[in-house]
């Protein structure tokens, strides 16, 4: 490796006559192709972060100079538009609703999903087959609202948190298929080595496996997590008490009753938005970790 | 152990298979049976009231105030109050009323002239055949309204529902001071709008403001067209009876008619008024950014908050007929009609508040935040009000409360006048859009 | 037949497994199967309206020659959603991730902020969104003006799915570029070395090391969206709400029609329809994926 490297480096000092474009081992910062990539990242980024400036911008303006002057920078920097935004909102609460669900589906889903998973792909269980047509099938059934709602209904879960929660764990998705494919990699030995020591099957699946699969456990949670957190026309048909919104009905029910007031509007996207961005500032190695882990094993 | 075990699994996955799928089966069953409940009301109320309507800011604040003096009179109490927003309100309702969860809600049972095949019903009207709602015409505060609210408001010679207001839709609010400022009049005929509005143009003055975005203030201009060409409630249902008896063809002249004045009140729209939101029109309205916008009474106060005392506004129903004589009334509807399911878990209470809201002096504390006409006599009306009376005189259904829509029909037929599909909202012309919407309704028959 | 179980006594297996199955198929697809089952009825969104049997009324409507138009119509959004969708956010990401690759500075920064909306959720992305595209005044008012139009964006029938697509492709790229950006950073080192050493230029290696290795995390990766997009709706509801025929699709049909209905003309809540449009998607979701999986197995084995 070093002396291919080390070989390189010779060869450039060398200028040798092949052409030079877009070689991405030089050290030189302006190639063209550096160029061309360089701007091609500022226009994605433009992309990305113009739209959350102008929440901001749009969140320091009050309504009337909104409509007079839409897109230039905030003159007055009301921020009063939040103080009015937080009060009238109550996102404190659809916040910890939010977070709530989530993590709980989230978890509940990824644990459903090994346990089921784990033992069909070892072939612990019989009509191996079966199972796994069955998790190739759940990823096409049909939009089940209706039913779903009546099920919640007659099992007494209807407007509660537990009856959300259970609907949304229950949507497996891939969860299992990416669990079987990835624990191909981890040996069948590993299981027999445990039970030789006297490990249960209940300690394997629970304490041994975890830490061996954490990329893939980390992916269902994230994928999971993330449309749980999206999800709203279940919250809608699920949880008619306002006090149980997860944050996006609340959001969007105080975007109907506010729509033309912009900047109170924009100050309550920023309010949901901030905490997650900050959130996100810290998590984000670990979120985009677990997911890029994932397949890379 | 292994193949010994593993047979009573696979029993087992198929017991609760089966179990699963009965259960479902028995649930469906126990579904259909109805259970109707007669009011009887009994002694103070007490408890939670469960309270849903669809919400409007102004009908919203009414509901408070009364709400609020209420809980007063009976501390015992408490209400929870949910204004729903209107994209929500149809889910929230069904789901509410399944789980029982609802001890007021809104209701509009209608029922079907002898020419409409039953499949036509519609929810609320076999919901109350079933007795999901409880029967109030024996109640004593029934008595309060007027009989020829309740009129429009009875299903089967029963009353359901308790109208809280008439609000009327098939006009504009105008802004005095623009139409002054211009030397304008309020209009009496179709040409005379249209000159109007011309005028109003080439001044650099937008004429029309709609909402289009939400897709149903667009269709404000369809029933003012309908309004002022097929004035009397006769003919309004001369027309559905033409239609279902497939006697009238909607590319007929002046079924057609309807359309093309749709479009010309599009062409007078404010600038790319398709993605303008309803909740934005009062603020454009009082920015001066059109002069005149298609919109219900129910707005007015709304309306009124947002101009201040920048001008003064009126109303007048849009002359889309041809004669001064035909554009002499406005269309309306008995607003927001409150039912009391059977399934309450509350419903003393529920009859209890309805009987308090009925009472003159509560009502008319709602009747002037909401902005609804009153739908009980001797009730002191809003200035806005007064001002219309000349209109409002006598109660004329709009088209969209006489006309039973079909549900087999293709969805080009829903109003059935297609001012959807006319362009700019849709794409098409106006011979295109009603040649499309007949195919669309006859499909249906 | 199963394999050999190391562990001794099943107990542990038979508790966990059956209870996590029963958990699925009680709140997964028991709901699923009755949808079939509710689909043969004329079941009403208001309780103890009296439920009939009416055998395949509700597809021969779904397909009649009245509501045929508008249903291909919300099919034909629906497939133009979702392979608009998959493919520029597939290529997009690709791109990106390619990009992201080189030795640029502060790519871990451009990589968190590309990933940042997956986290923000779509009522936050659908009110920036609207904020930006607001027709009377906004910045996206302002570019169209510099090509002298003006648009009602949303409103406008020819270029609201356009912009949900749009909308759609900027949410998810984030997460399709981690996982590309993860599976090109996989592939060893040397082989790029190699054909450095070889003469391949950037695109030489682009074709020959970096798609072809790429290319079963590529493959999972569309078939996972456009199922996905198939399915989806949540953003359109909050960009267009449930009933704008431009954005029509089918899932969002589902949920007018099970659930919607108008408040002055009362409740019109046709389940048993909205279950028999939603087995028809079914179908058609399977029937996609089965093709677009079959060709592009057949793409993988090709190169």
């Amino acid at each position: 490796m070093t002396t291919l490297t080390s070989g390189k480096r010779v060869d450039s000092a060398e200028a040798p006559p092949r052409p030079e474009r877009g070689r991405r081992r030089r050290r030189r910062l302006f190639t063209p192709g550096k160029v061309v990539s360089y701007l091609f990242v500022l226009l994605i980024m433009v992309m990305y972060l113009f739209p959350l400036g102008f929440l901001i911008n749009t969140a320091l303006k009050s309504t009337t100079e909104f409509y007079k002057d839409p897109v230039g920078l905030t003159k007055s920097f009301q921020f009063g538009n939040f103080a009015q935004a937080w009060q009238k909102g109550h996102f404190g609460a659809y916040f910890m609703n939010s977070v709530m669900y989530t993590s709980v589906a989230a978890t509940l889903n990824t644990v459903v999903s090994l346990v089921v998973g784990f033992p069909v792909s070892r072939g612990y269980v019989r009509h191996r087959k079966l199972w796994y047509g069955i998790f190739v099938a759940m990823l096409f059934l049909p939009n089940a609202l209706m039913t779903q709602f009546q099920l919640v209904l007659r099992l007494n879960l209807y407007d509660t948190a537990l009856g959300y929660i259970l609907i949304m764990a229950s949507g497996l998705g891939v969860g299992p298929l990416l669990l079987v494919g990835y624990l191909k990699s981890v040996p069948k030995e590993m299981d027999e080595a445990a039970a030789l020591d006297g490990i249960g099957y209940w300690r394997f699946m629970f304490t041994f496996l975890p830490p061996l699969i954490k990329p893939v456990l980390a992916t269902i949670f994230i994928l999971q997590a993330i449309g749980v957190w999206n999800d709203i026309i279940l919250a809608t048909i699920l949880l008619p008490d306002p006090a149980k919104s997860p944050i996006t009905l609340g959001l969007f029910a105080f975007q109907g009753t506010y729509t033309s007031q912009w900047g109170l509007l924009a100050a309550a996207t920023m309010i949901v938005a901030a905490p997650l961005v900050v959130a996100y500032v810290f998590l984000q190695k670990f979120l985009v970790g677990g997911v890029a882990g994932s397949v890379k094993g | 152990m292994t193949t010994s075990s593993l047979p009573s699994r696979r029993v087992h996955r198929r017991a609760v298979a089966a179990v699963s799928v009965l259960a479902t089966a028995a649930l469906l069953a126990a579904c259909s049976s109805g259970s109707g409940g007669s009011a009887t009301s009994s002694g103070a109320p007490t408890g939670t009231l469960k309270f849903i309507v669809s919400s409007s800011d102004a009908s919203d604040a009414g509901f408070r105030a009364v709400n609020a003096a209420f809980m007063k009179k009976y501390p015992a109490v408490k209400i929870q109050f949910d204004a729903v927003p209107n994209a929500n309100f149809a889910a929230t309702n069904s789901s509410r009323l399944t789980a029982g969860n609802v001890d007021i809600t809104l209701a509009g049972p209608k029922a079907l002239p002898s020419y409409v095949p039953a499949t036509a019903e519609g929810d609320d009207a076999r919901a109350a055949q079933a007795g999901v709602y409880v029967d109030l015409t024996s109640q004593p505060m029934m008595k309060r309204f007027s009989p020829s609210v309740l009129a429009v408001t009875d299903f089967k010679g029963k009353q359901y529902t308790v109208p809280t207001g008439v609000s009327y839709y098939s006009g504009v609010y105008y802004n005095k001071d623009l139409f002054a400022k211009y030397g304008l009049s309020v209009p009496t005929t179709w040409d005379q709008f249209v000159t109007l509005s011309n005028k109003l143009r080439s001044n650099g003055v937008a004429p029309l403001g709609i909402g289009g975005k939400d897709g149903w203030p667009a269709g404000l201009t369809m029933v003012s067209a309908v309004q002022g060409l097929y004035p009397s409630a006769q003919d309004k249902q001369s027309l559905d009876q033409g239609l279902w008896q497939k006697k009238v063809n909607l590319t007929d002249a002046l079924p057609a008619k309807v359309l093309d004045r749709v479009s010309t009140m599009y062409g007078f729209a404010q600038k790319n008024f398709t993605g303008v939101a309803y909740t934005a029109i009062p603020a454009g309205f009082a920015n001066g950014e059109f002069a005149m916008t298609a919109d219900g009474t129910w707005n007015e106060p709304t309306i009124a908050s947002a101009v201040g005392s920048k001008f003064k506004f009126g109303y007048f129903p849009i002359p889309t007929g041809d004669s001064a004589a035909a554009n002499a009334t406005l269309g309306g509807k008995v607003e927001l009609t409150l039912a009391v399911p059977s399934s309450a878990k509350n419903k003393n209470a529920a009859l209890a508040y309805l009987d308090f809201f009925s009472q003159p002096a509560n009502y008319t504390k709602f009747v002037t935040l909401a902005g609804f006409a009153s739908s009980e006599p001797n009730i002191a009306t809003s200035d806005f009000l007064k001002s219309i009376q000349s209109y409002t005189k006598t109660f004329s259904p709009a088209w969209d409360t006489v006309f039973v829509s079909n549900p087999k029909a293709g969805n080009a037929a829903t109003f059935p006048f297609n001012y959807v599909e006319v362009a700019p909202l849709g794409s098409m012309t106006v011979q295109q859009a009603a040649a499309h919407a007949q195919k669309d309704w006859l499909a249906g028959l | 037949m199963s394999e050999f179980y190391p562990f001794g006594g099943r107990a542990g297996l038979r508790s966990t497994f059956s209870l996590g199955m029963s958990f699925v198929l009680v709140f997964a697809i028991v709901p699923a199967v009755a949808v079939v089952v509710i689909s043969f009825t004329d079941i009403r969104g208001l309780p103890y309206i009296p439920i009939n049997w009416v055998g395949i009324e509700n597809y021969l409507t779904f397909f009649s020659g009245a509501k045929l138009g508008y249903n291909l119509h919300a099919l034909q959004n629906t497939l133009v959603f979702a392979f608009s969708v998959t493919i520029f956010q597939n290529l997009i990401a690709l791109l990106i991730a390619v990009v992201l690759s080189t030795k640029l500075r502060g790519r871990t920064f451009y990589r968190a902020v590309v990933f940042m909306p997956t986290v923000l959720g779509v009522t936050v992305i659908g009110l920036i969104w609207s904020l930006i595209f607001n027709p009377s005044a906004g910045p996206g008012a302002s570019i169209w003006s510099w090509f002298g139009a003006n648009s009602a964006f949303f409103g406008d029938q020819h270029i609201a799915l356009a912009l949900v697509i749009f909308v759609q492709v900027w949410a998810g790229l984030g997460l399709a570029v981690v996982i590309f950006l993860a599976g090109i950073q996989a592939i060893p080192e040397e082989l790029y070395e190699c054909a450095s050493i070889d003469g391949a230029g950037a695109s030489k290696k682009l074709r020959h090391i970096t798609v072809p290795l790429l290319a079963p995390s590529f493959t999972a990766n569309v078939l996972l969206c456009i199922v996905g997009s198939l399915q989806s709706y949540q953003l359109a509801y909050v960009l267009t709400g449930p009933n704008n025929p431009a954005t029509q699709l089918l899932s969002l049909a589902v949920f007018t029609q099970a659930f919607g209905g108008g408040t002055s003309s009362g409740s019109s809540q046709s389940q048993g329809y909205a279950a028999a449009i939603s087995m028809v998607q079914f179908v058609i979701v399977g029937i996609i994926s089965i093709a677009v999986l079959v060709y592009l197995r057949r793409q993988e084995s090709k190169t």
